[in-house]
């Protein structure tokens, strides 16, 4: 009998782990947490604010790194760190367009040939570990963003530097050269990334240093700091008593977990176990909504949909083809089906790639072509696109017009355009074949230009350039529909290099009524980045610039406070 | 010792022939790794120097070459997206999976042994039955399909469980002894979607074997010699209708194993299962091949601790050996 020890020993741990399970998941929710206030008490934030409670942020992926430098890009990384690490400027999204306020620097003047602009630093800034930040901090940052070997993907932004990017004046002022005189705000923003400091990475191989230990434990100096990694399940922020930024926070600690399956992030919200998410579908809104203490913050319009006609393949080389493909396709139904919840549209009609954000750049005065599909298949059969076999598929010289139509697998929404645009153009005449790819191969063939038309998305950058998606130079991998013409590159390249912001805006909307004529891809909407956050945090701010902005002035009122410290560690 | 010792050897094709394959796999996979630093602001040529860096324009044979060399030192490089040594990533995720997998196989043996004694007594009865028509039910659902549903009823609908992580956000709160409570709900139904489908196989095995034993020679001696039917179902059927649920255990393994890569995923547990996935999506091979290497390594000793289980449960197998 002892020799079967092993499994009855078994059977009872079994019934031991349901047992414990079943007693602790039905009465331990109600006994941790503090009740919410009343909505009615929910009303305008008491002077002063309160310190203390904890924030809990659901993102989807983790950080690769918490080193600005390396850090792969996830919005997860991004925002993290810039509540860590320091920035010359405090910039911000105010109106149309960024703004920017002194943070390490307490101030900054262009030269007159505006090629190079000079910071000087505060004196009184410290690392975590009591060390100076320096003007040798700023230059050994921007040292490392600019070297090959480090192959940062923030290296676009010392592109347009001279190099070495900085130089240090004297221990607290740094100047940056350019090699042309740019857009004011673009400057600023360029010279403002995440500082590194040079006494932690100085030493380190440039090759390795994506995997060097700081990623995982940065030195900053921001309102918060690091307390803890568990790696693949949270990162913990404490406040930084020591911040010598705009005020010290009033949260006690932050703690961004990573869950990467949708509908486990809106369970976890919906029964409160977290706070925040940092972005929600809007399917998912109205459970959120139901749940009763949360409210929708809306980021702004910065992601972009559109499906792409490879203009080097001949279906697609007629501009009045791709207008009529265009006229063809409902994009109000698109709207309705795909970002709406709730009762509530969260997008907008989209007329090209400059974001609505950037209200005084963005061409509203192009009107977008019309839903009519009759008008359409008049347009195709004048341009030779005629079924004259009956079959319903337009022919011309002998080609059909048939087509595939690719996006990626695990984006539904992409996969629901497909579904919805295929009949639309069906009903016009026109084959359209529907393949989903993983996303690296879907991504692999829009670099390669090796496909037919595909639903693609894009997040608009805060910055006004678009060469990398429009100008024909032919160094730019990012011009899906192998777009050509001279007018808007000449518009473009005058435009970046314009200081004037009034003239730049009148340039770049030049070039969005152009290229919506040409109608490279059909721009199908724009939808809100939207953040379901509990109501007990007031003086949320989540702008165009991230889901954490401005974290070091929520509070949450005491009487509010859901998670209080019995205990240290 | 000698078995052991053998098994041990063979192991070595077995990880070369799995690494390779999944090597030449990932290969095969349009683009690599470099996508995963690509920008929209960042020009042809310095894409090509992220390729360059990250050591992958350098030929199919010589990248193969230097895995397998590294690998033969048990070095599994850095992975190419986080810099960081694959070892050390192996050591943050591995015991989670673990932890997860040895939950399930505890729940899977318990549940599955458990209702097998109990359909077996109650044998043609209409308890039987149900037991029986729920463990084709159960075994023939999708394991990520079982945990979808079970996340949507128990953590969004009724609340009772959380639906990801390891541990409460406030779980450093929480009073000492709380703590592995907080743990173990968190394990609840990972543990459950990864186990109900060998659990229903485990049932299924031991119901049928016990019913064979029970129609032995020996067993109705014992009952004739007045042993109750339960003494008779616990100490003289029970033993030897263990065999094939042991025997299943070895073969279960990698299958647990896959099924975790799912599962990991659904409820956010941060093991080799999620690891693996966020891998192959960005087709960052180190990770890859160091992750089948101990998942690899797992199965055999599962397989080996099976072998044991089995030779304690049965002496023949014991002399044969």
């Amino acid at each position: 009998m002892g020799r079967f020890l092993p499994f009855l020993v078994g059977v009872l741990l079994a019934g031991l782990v349901f047992w414990l399970m079943r007693d602790y998941g039905a009465g331990r929710a109600p006994a941790k947490r503090a009740e919410s206030a009343p909505a009615a008490d929910r009303g305008g934030s008491p002077d002063p604010k309160e310190p203390g409670d904890t924030l809990v942020v659901l993102y989807a992926e983790e950080p690769d790194s918490l080193n600005p430098v390396t850090s792969g890009g996830l919005t997860s990384s991004f925002e993290i760190i810039d509540n860590l690490l320091p920035q010359l400027t405090w910039s911000d999204w105010a109106g149309c367009r960024l703004t920017f306020e002194p943070f390490l620097a307490t101030g900054w003047e262009f030269s007159p040939d505006g090629l190079s602009l000079t910071y000087r630093l505060r004196k009184d800034l410290v690392w975590d570990d009591g060390i100076p930040v320096t003007a040798a901090d700023v230059v050994f940052s921007y040292e490392l963003y600019a070297d090959p070997d480090v192959r940062s993907v923030r290296s676009p932004s010392v592109r347009r530097m001279g190099r070495p990017p900085a130089e240090a004046l004297d221990a607290s002022t740094v100047r940056f050269r350019f090699t042309e005189p740019y857009d004011p705000d673009v400057m600023l923003s360029h010279s403002g990334m995440n500082l590194v400091p040079k006494h932690l990475l100085g030493k380190a191989d440039r090759r390795t240093l994506r995997g060097h230990p700081s990623g995982r434990a940065p030195l900053g100096t921001g309102p918060f700091r690091l307390k803890e990694w568990k790696p693949g399940e949270s990162i913990v922020l404490e406040r930084n008593p020591n911040s010598k930024g705009r005020r010290v926070p009033l949260l006690d600690r932050v703690i961004v977990r990573q869950v990467p399956e949708p509908a486990a992030r809106v369970a976890e919200l919906v029964a409160q176990r977290a706070d925040m998410m940092e972005t929600v579908l809007e399917s998912d809104i109205e459970p959120i909504l139901e749940a009763g203490d949360f409210r929708i913050l809306r980021r702004g319009m910065r992601a972009l949909e559109f499906i792409a006609w490879n203009a080097k393949n001949p279906l697609f080389a007629d501009r009045e083809v791709r207008r009529a493909l265009t006229m063809a396709i409902d994009r109000g139904l698109l709207l309705d089906r795909l970002v709406s919840g709730g009762g509530v549209c969260y997008g907008l009609p989209a007329i090209g790639t400059v974001s609505p954000l950037h209200c005084e750049a963005y061409a509203s005065d192009v009107v977008p072509l019309p839903f009519d599909p009759d008008a359409a298949a008049a347009l195709l059969e004048s341009r030779g696109w005629k079924d004259a076999d009956g079959d319903g598929v337009r022919e011309k010289g002998g080609t059909r017009f048939s087509f595939t139509l690719i996006a990626n697998t695990g984006n539904a929404r992409r996969q629901r355009i497909q579904e919805l645009v295929r009949p639309m153009l069906e009903r016009v005449g026109v084959e359209v074949a529907l393949r989903d790819l993983p996303t690296n191969l879907w991504n692999e063939k829009l670099l390669s230009r090796d496909f037919e038309a595909a639903v693609g998305g894009r997040q608009a950058s805060l910055f006004l350039d678009l060469t990398p998606e429009w100008h024909s130079g032919g160094k730019e991998d990012f011009n899906y529909a192998s777009y050509e013409n001279p007018q808007v590159d000449a518009l473009i390249d005058q435009a970046v290099r314009e200081r004037s912001r009034e003239r730049a805006a009148s340039l770049w909307k030049q070039v969005q009524r152009l290229i919506y004529d040409d109608q490279p891809f059909t721009f199908l909407f724009w939808r809100d980045h939207l953040v379901p956050i509990h109501r007990r945090f007031r003086d949320v701010r989540a702008n165009a610039l991230s889901s954490l902005f401005d974290l070091e002035e929520w509070w949450v009122p005491k009487a509010e406070q859901k998670y209080r410290e019995r205990k240290n560690g | 010792m000698g078995t052991v010792l053998r098994r041990l050897l063979a192991t070595i094709p077995l990880l070369w022939g799995v690494c390779t394959l999944l090597f030449l796999g990932i290969h095969l996979l349009p683009g690599d790794a470099s996508l995963y630093f690509l920008h929209p602001d960042l020009p042809a040529e310095d894409a090509a120097g992220v390729r360059e860096s990250l050591g992958l324009d350098r030929g199919f044979a010589v990248q193969y070459g230097c895995w397998l060399r590294s690998a033969a030192l048990l070095d599994f490089q850095r992975s190419l997206i986080y810099g960081r040594p694959v070892a050390e990533l192996l050591r943050e995720a591995l015991p989670n999976t673990l932890l997860l997998a040895s939950a399930a196989l505890l729940l899977a043996f318990g549940g599955g042994i458990g209702a097998g004694l109990l359909a077996a007594r109650r044998a043609g009865r209409l308890s039987d039955r149900l037991w029986t028509a729920g463990s084709v039910l159960v075994y023939s659902t999708p394991a990520f399909w079982l945990a979808l549903m079970l996340l949507l009823v128990f953590a969004e609908r009724l609340r009772l469980f959380p639906a990801s992580g390891l541990a409460s956000p406030d779980a450093d709160f929480l009073p000492l002894l709380e703590r592995p409570l907080d743990r173990l709900w968190h394990l609840a139904l990972p543990a459950v979607s990864l186990a109900a489908g060998l659990a229903a196989a485990v049932f299924r095995f031991v119901r049928e074997s016990l019913l064979e034993a029970l129609a032995q020679d020996y067993c109705r001696t014992a009952r004739a010699k007045g042993v109750p039917e339960a003494l008779v179902l616990r100490r003289h059927a029970l033993r030897n209708a263990l065999l094939p649920a042991i025997q299943l255990l070895g073969l279960q393994l990698p299958l647990l194993f896959g099924g975790s890569v799912l599962i990991e995923t659904v409820f956010g547990w941060p093991g080799m299962g999620r690891l693996l996935v966020r891998s192959i999506l960005n087709q960052d091979y180190p990770v890859v091949l160091g992750g089948a290497f101990g998942l690899t390594i797992c199965v055999v000793a599962g397989n080996l601790l099976a072998d044991g289980l089995s030779a304690l449960a049965d002496p023949r197998i014991r002399r044969e050996a």
